[in-house]
């Protein structure tokens, strides 16, 4: 089969990978690194925690479905009518493994021989569900222990909270791997329902990046992809408001110290908009609040942080720019913080601190592109979110100093919420 | 493929090794100081390593040698300690992207190395000893970092389970030492740590990157050729004894998930054996802990065996529910057994041998990782690469792996659990 090859390219690195929108409704992403040992392949799909509604094309009702649902089926995949998947993949000695997301599910593999052979073995299990009422019975303890290792971890907790706190209806708010209580409520015909919808090849990517014969891989994929069944998901984005749901939200756990997340709510954005505000809003609150700068060096010699950094967390219809830390009083850090932005948005970040930032974010993506993982990843990720892998390239190479005072002056500084996590007065 | 490693004597117990790898994008330079650990300078040295890399003579505060790094292309400074069986690892590293992705051909390469040599050669002192100020928040961060072991139960389990199977031996001592300890290190004190350090301890400098490294080299065998080197500290690790009887811990804290962790001796010297053995056992999602507890029996959400040939020990982790503790012990052992009764098929040998071959061979694409992977090799005296320890397993047979098992003892079982 003649697939139409699409190369994408970045003359700055001087680096490029192959896109071809399969037949099948798959878009393929390829990125050949001649004199690697590895591979590193995903299997993605476009859903993860945050699609909690169902509605496929032509249907009129809307399905909410428990929570942990996208993660259930990521568990019950490696299960199979003819055994289980990690028996296959051992064989072959890949390290095999799978990740969910709020907004993606990706099935991947690693390996240094016998690519081919791990294709086969991925593109067949990941067509083939197998959701008996025996086996999602028994995943439901395996997953119970999964949810209570990450509750027993104060900055999962933190973090969590703190999106409970600035969201009122969007499911990001939800633990991606659900609750005790939502898991129960999960069967197999759940499970198919959301597979069938989600888990259309037009909603799917796979993205390899390592040393490998393109030709023979899409050989592969034309011989296993099956065609997609034409029906579109269909996103069912529940209104929200403006302002953050609640201001402050806190809980004790054993730890030694106060921790805290801060998030500023902000609008959603996608593609290569998104992207730009990413880049835009690290540069930012780098300039103003990271280690840096004086701010930082002040709160630090005061001793009010332990430590403290600054990014962005975003995703299909989801953008914060997130603080995170530890202190000894995080709601006087939140006040210091929330002056000190109030302060440069007319005293204006300063430009030194600016040029450095931009070559900063810059060197990052730099960084990754000698790794095969991270090249595989990128490219999945960039698909998903409809822009290329190269694109934060260019804008941040773009960035200019007038990007981040616009989007430092259009800050509403007090739509945020501050989650906290207090050491319990006893521990072992 | 990157380059084989070359390193040579530079000076009384310095040594500079270079791995270059013309597909990586950047260069990393490390400078590891290794000393034996002990009670009264893990703190110590801790601290000094914070201190030595927030500032210099040059950048005399943070926020300046923060910004300089970051007009570096994010050059990342990081010094810190690592604890390896018996011994410490003081470490200094730079990591920078290769002059020709800077957007004028800046000399990023040589600034970055000047900026990690200034650290540690022209420190920012006071009346002969560091900035006190410097040194109480250091301090301070140390003693955070010690009490925040807390805050990850895995890890913290892994802290515990460390201290019981080694007790009374260097390996048992945090890394970072005590909260106590680290309260007694001041100015003064750190600076005799640091003058310690550069006198005495073995100095292993390890240069991987796209570089080929010949201006650094000259610059680095330049600053360090300067140092005046008294008698240097010998370092080894011992195998651990097997106690008398098996010690168990109970410890409770307000949790949700039960840590259940059970540490074995070995006399076993066959390195090989153990890890193609450990594969077999509980080293991957094939291995007869994963499929029985996990898979077969729902126990948990992870069961993973590791093993140090260094010290001799063998340790099981699993993460449970309070009322599957006794469970999940038992079937532990039971699988043992069954590897000391050679309950496991040839093929299990062959994929075991598949597996470590593909995760070896995957060291060659990380240039970082083979930085670190010959560090160790150079510690343990015994520098073989990746593909090396692939021949050597390659040749582990069946007798090999039931007497690896064979050899494992239980020793210390240690258990955190929620509280009634």
């Amino acid at each position: 089969m003649e697939h139409k090859k699409e190369i994408i390219e970045n003359s700055k690195v001087g680096e490029r990978y192959i896109r071809i929108r399969h037949p099948s409704g798959c878009t393929i992403c390829l990125c050949p690194m001649e004199d690697y040992n590895s591979v590193y392949a995903l299997f993605g799909v476009n859903y993860g925690s945050v699609d909690n509604i169902l509605k496929s094309d032509g249907e009129t009702n809307l399905i909410t479905i428990p929570d942990g649902a996208a993660h259930y089926i990521e568990h019950k995949m490696f299960e199979n009518a003819d055994g289980n998947t990690f028996q296959k993949f051992s064989k072959t000695g890949a390290n095999a493994n799978a990740f969910t997301g709020f907004d993606k599910t990706a099935y991947l593999f690693s390996c240094t021989h016998k690519l081919e052979e791990n294709l086969e073995i991925l593109l067949d299990f990941v067509q083939k569900p197998y959701f008996t009422d025996e086996n999602v019975e028994k995943e439901r303890s395996i997953i119970e222990q999964e949810i209570r290792m990450y509750e027993d971890d104060p900055a999962h907790r933190v973090f969590y909270n703190c999106l409970d706190a600035v969201y009122h209806n969007n499911p990001v708010r939800t633990r991606i791997g659900g609750t005790s209580e939502s898991i129960k409520k999960i069967n197999k015909e759940i499970l198919y329902r959301c597979y069938d919808v989600f888990y259309d090849l037009n909603n799917a990517v796979i993205s390899i990046a390592g040393n490998f014969d393109c030709e023979k891989v899409l050989q592969i994929c034309d011989r296993l992809l099956k065609k997609n069944s034409g029906h579109k998901a269909e996103r069912v984005i529940p209104d929200e408001p403006y302002e953050v749901r609640e201001k402050t939200i806190s809980e004790k756990l054993p730890c030694s110290r106060p921790i805290f997340e801060i998030m500023y709510k902000l609008p959603p954005l996608s593609g290569r908009e998104a992207a730009k505000a990413y880049v835009v809003y690290n540069a930012l609150f780098s300039c103003c609040l990271g280690e840096n700068t004086g701010f930082y060096s002040e709160m630090y010699e005061q001793e009010l942080i332990d430590y403290m950094n600054v990014g962005v967390f975003h995703g299909r219809d989801f953008f914060t720019a997130a603080i995170s830390g530890e202190s000894k009083n995080p709601s006087i850090v939140k006040d210091k913080i929330n002056g000190e932005l109030k302060r440069l948005k007319t005293a204006l970040p300063d430009k030194e601190v600016f040029e450095g930032i931009r070559k900063k974010i810059y060197g990052q993506i730099i960084g990754g592109l000698g790794s095969v993982e991270i090249r595989a990843n990128s490219m999945m990720n960039s698909e998903m979110a409809g822009i290329g892998a190269f694109d934060y390239i260019d804008i941040s190479a773009e960035l200019c100093y007038d990007d981040i005072v616009d989007a430092l002056k259009k800050l509403d500084v007090d739509n945020c919420s501050i989650s906290t996590v207090e050491p319990v007065s006893s521990g072992a | 493929m990157p380059e084989k490693i070359e390193r040579r004597e530079i000076g009384k117990g310095i040594f500079l090794s270079r791995i270059t790898d013309k597909r990586a994008k950047f260069n990393v330079v490390s400078i590891n100081f290794i000393t034996p650990i002990s009670e009264e300078t893990a703190s110590e040295y801790a601290v000094l390593a914070r201190i030595l890399t927030k500032s210099n003579n040059k950048y005399p505060d943070h926020a300046k040698l923060n910004s300089k790094l970051s007009s570096l292309y994010a050059a990342r400074l990081d010094g810190g300690v690592l604890g390896t069986d018996d011994v410490q690892f003081v470490t200094f590293t730079v990591e920078y992207i290769d002059n020709k992705y800077a957007f004028q051909n800046e000399k990023v390469g040589s600034e970055a190395i000047d900026i990690l040599l200034s650290c540690l050669f022209d420190p920012l002192l006071e009346n002969g000893a560091f900035s006190q100020k410097v040194t109480r928040l250091e301090r301070q961060a140390v003693i955070n970092e010690i009490e925040a072991e807390i805050n990850d139960k895995y890890s913290y389990a892994s802290q515990r389970i460390i201290e019981i199977l080694y007790e009374g031996e260097p390996a048992g001592i945090r890394t970072l030492g005590t909260a106590a300890q680290a309260k007694r290190v001041s100015a003064k004190s750190a600076y005799k740590a640091y003058k310690r350090l550069l006198e005495h301890c073995r100095i292993e400098i390890i240069c991987t990157g796209c570089s080929d490294f010949s201006d650094e080299k000259k610059i680095i065998t330049d600053a360090f050729i300067k140092l005046e080197r008294e008698e240097i500290f010998s370092f080894e690790s011992k195998r651990s004894p097997l106690k008398n009887e098996p010690k168990r811990i109970y410890e409770e804290m307000e949790v949700t998930q039960s840590q259940l962790a059970l540490g074995f001796k070995t006399e076993c010297v066959n390195k090989s054996a153990l890890k193609i053995m450990n594969e077999i056992y509980g080293g991957s999602s094939s291995s007869k802990l994963f499929i029985n507890i996990r898979e077969k029996k729902s126990l948990c959400y992870y069961c993973w065996s590791f093993v140090n040939c260094n010290k001799g020990s063998f340790s099981v982790r699993s993460g449970i529910d309070k009322n599957n503790i006794d469970k999940t012990e038992k079937e532990i052992l039971i699988q043992l057994e069954a590897m000391k009764n050679g309950d496991f098929s040839d093929e299990n040998i062959e994929y075991a041998k598949i597996y470590r071959r593909n995760f070896l061979r995957a060291y060659y694409d990380s240039f970082k990782h083979m930085g670190a992977w010959y560090l160790i090799r150079i510690y343990e005296d015994d520098i073989k690469s990746p593909e090396d320890v692939i021949e050597e397993e390659a040749r582990v047979n069946r007798e090999d792996i039931i007497n690896a098992a064979r050899s494992l003892t239980l020793d210390t079982v240690y258990i955190l659990a929620p509280k009634d």
